[in-house]
């Protein structure tokens, strides 16, 4: 099998461990208290976890010694304190590394989430969606668990140390033993790892290849059930999920395997410990209670040595998400503010001088491109695609960075607008309506929250008419779901041409859809660009007839250059390149064509 | 058939125009189509509003009757109803 895209991003970079921490417990910084707290907590807990197999002993020295049954209840009473003690640190503990890991992830996805949408436009180009998703997302989540690792890290630390040290004060050859564990485990431990890292990772591969299966059996069944292919498709499951199967069945074998192997290791210790302190009873050389401290001791020490075994690899991974957020934190976008010109008005004068751009620079778009607009003025851009039709609608969004080259829009430099107000100005209609999961009356008023109910349903009106929204369950109230999909295609563009109505703009910025829609929506869809582009400098990248038609000035774009200029009879006289273009993308729309191909038949 | 609602070019536009006029022979066909010339050259068509059937006939009979209909054919093709009704008469069906 093959995997694609594990590869660095390209806005990687490196860190040093070293900056990596510091940043990291600056995020830590502002939940002090409650670490500090973490901390105490659990050293108190594992103070207590230590004393009492030492206390369990002592009550057994006691009955060796047949004392005070009264100083034996105290012991007694004193363990069963500790216990609920040790509860009680353990829940406080638990409780604020709860709150201080959600916290900093809470912190931390907020600044991801902030650098990302401040972005521009090449940036979302370069990387896709599901990877800046799974470092919104997933990394973060790393993030915080790899805080959590570290605090019970530390708090198993501290209670090996609070458990161990008496022992060798005790005695050294049987805390010898224990010594000799140490090792082993580690070893153990980690060569689980590696394995355990892969088989997880082929886990959740093979989870994502059942998912694609399902997702694409269910998005074709309607093609599928024409064709009665159930039975075959029904086959083709049962084989990927049987492969899911034995992926998780091996991933899980291995894993379950990994503890009673440990359990083996703490068997033979204490058969060791049990064999040695045995023989070192019939000397005399140590108290059965002595031994018995040791037996409880090795249970309460496996479970802190099992997890710092574990703590660097999984510390490692943690790192590697932490990395992999900063850089997304600090990915500095290249479209940025030169000064800050407020746009109260514009009528919409557009001038480009020597205009450099490029995506990659080896393929440059535009060079050295020149060109005026009128205000007021309605200009189609045809040509090709790869022309340059939609980078200049792009560079005038500001969504790009040119290299060089001036825009200019109603004399101001739009390197040195601000640019909330400058976009408030421009109406942006994109070939690919988009539409947000909320109400219908929430997307018109998208971007225009001030205007009323009343504004919208003129909007509306205007956009072909309210008759289709009647049929929707709530009217206008309607959640249309995700992406619009509840409405049609056609009505979806509707409703983004209502929303520019509203915005009314000075500059109108339109991306003919290629899609055709049914022919009662198509004609609504005609009538309203034609409203829209009125009383204001319109620049469409056209792909209709009518519009070709009907706009001031056609400008036939090619390689990034202005090939030929003018109205749409001027340039078929001119029998030219845009006659050549006419006769590919136009010819097919117009009534002479439905004639000549009936006359074919 | 449901016809596709995908954008293409003129020469792809006359082969699909074709291969639609070849399949249609000798079957009844039923399609629901976003191209007017498949429209117009249909023995029948079907005006659906909300589940309901506004109006029906031939395509001369419709841009006669049916308001909806004609505003249609106006507005893609610049042309006036008697433009559009004069190709019948200048025989433009054949």
């Amino acid at each position: 099998m093959v995997y694609f895209g594990l590869d660095a991003e390209e806005y990687d970079r490196k860190y040093k461990d070293k900056d990596l921490l510091i940043r990291i417990s600056k995020y830590f910084k502002k939940y002090k208290k409650s670490m500090m707290i973490v901390i105490i907590v659990v050293a108190l807990a594992s103070l207590v976890s230590g004393i009492i197999p030492f206390l369990t002993s002592r009550v057994i020295k006691l009955l060796e010694l047949d004392s005070d049954i009264s100083t034996l209840i105290l012991v007694i009473a004193l363990i069963f304190v500790l216990n609920f003690l040790g509860f009680i640190f353990n829940f406080i503990n638990q409780t604020y590394t709860a709150r201080v890991v959600n916290k900093v992830v809470y912190d931390l996805r907020e600044d991801v989430n902030h650098s990302v949408l401040m972005q521009d436009m090449s940036f979302f180009d370069k990387y896709p969606t599901g990877k800046i998703v799974s470092r919104i997302n997933s990394d973060t989540q790393n993030f915080g668990e790899m805080s959590n690792i570290f605090m019970q890290a530390a708090a198993s630390l501290f209670a090996i140390i609070i458990i161990f040290i008496p022992l060798l004060s005790i005695n050294l050859k049987l805390a010898g033993i224990f010594s000799l564990m140490i090792p082993v485990i580690f070893v153990y431990t980690l060569s689980f790892r590696k394995v355990a890292r892969k088989k997880a990772l082929q886990g959740q591969r093979v989870l994502a290849s059942v998912n694609a299966f399902v997702q694409e059996t269910m998005a074709g069944i309607q093609i599928a059930k024409t064709f009665r292919q159930e039975d075959k498709l029904y086959g083709k499951f049962k084989q990927v999920n049987k492969q899911s199967y034995k992926i998780n069945r091996d991933r899980a074998y291995y894993l379950n395997i990994m503890f009673p192997g440990l359990n083996l290791i703490q068997g033979i210790t204490l058969t060791l410990v049990i064999y040695f302190g045995g023989s070192q009873i019939l000397d005399a050389t140590i108290s059965g209670a002595d031994v018995v401290l040791f037996t409880s001791s090795l249970s309460a020490l496996f479970f802190p040595l099992f997890s710092i075994a574990s703590f660097w690899p999984q510390f490692q991974t943690g790192m590697a998400a932490t990395e992999r957020t900063f850089t997304l934190i600090d990915s500095i976008p290249l479209v940025c503010q030169e000064n800050d010109f407020k746009v109260e008005k514009l009528v919409g004068k557009i001038q480009i001088k020597d205009l450099n751009f490029y995506y990659q620079e080896e393929k440059p778009i535009f060079k050295n491109f020149c060109l005026e607009i009128k205000p007021g003025e309605s200009v189609a851009f045809v040509g090709h695609t790869g022309a340059g039709k939609s980078s200049l609608a792009r560079l005038l969004l500001r969504f790009y960075n040119f290299q060089s080259g001036e825009i200019i829009v109603d004399g101001i430099n739009i390197r040195e607008v601000n640019l909330e107000s400058y976009r408030k100005k421009i109406g942006y209609i994109p070939q690919n309506p988009f539409l947000w999961a909320d109400s219908l009356e929430n997307n018109v008023r998208y971007g225009s929250d001030d205007k009323t109910r009343e504004e919208v349903l003129w909007a509306l009106d205007q956009a072909g008419g309210r008759e289709w929204i009647e049929t929707l369950p709530d009217g206008i109230d309607t959640d249309i779901r995700e992406r619009g999909k509840l409405l049609s295609m056609g009505q979806r563009q509707l409703v983004v041409f209502a929303r520019v109505l509203l915005q009314n703009p000075s500059i109108l910025i339109l991306d003919e859809a290629t899609a055709s829609v049914d022919p009662f929506t198509e004609t609504k869809i005609v009538e309203t660009t034609e409203k829209l582009m009125k009383g204001r400098t319109s620049i469409i990248i056209a792909h209709r007839l009518r519009t070709v038609r009907h706009v001031d000035r056609i400008i036939v774009l090619d390689h990034g250059k202005i090939v030929e200029e003018g109205n749409h009879d001027y340039l078929m006289e001119k029998k030219g390149y845009y006659a050549q273009l006419y006769e590919t993308y136009f010819m097919h729309q117009s009534f002479e064509f439905m004639e000549k191909i009936q006359a074919n038949k | 058939m449901d016809d596709s609602t995908s954008a293409i070019d003129s020469a792809t536009e006359e082969l699909i125009q074709r291969a639609i006029s070849r399949v249609l022979k000798n079957r009844t066909t039923f399609i629901i189509t976003h191209r007017l010339s498949q429209i117009r050259w249909a023995d029948l068509i079907l005006v659906l509003k909300q589940g309901q059937i506004i109006a029906k006939g031939t395509h001369y009979e419709l841009l006669k009757d049916s308001e909806e209909y004609r505003k249609i054919f106006l507005t893609r093709f610049d042309k006036t109803l008697e433009e559009l009704l004069q190709i019948k008469e200048d025989g433009g069906r054949n």
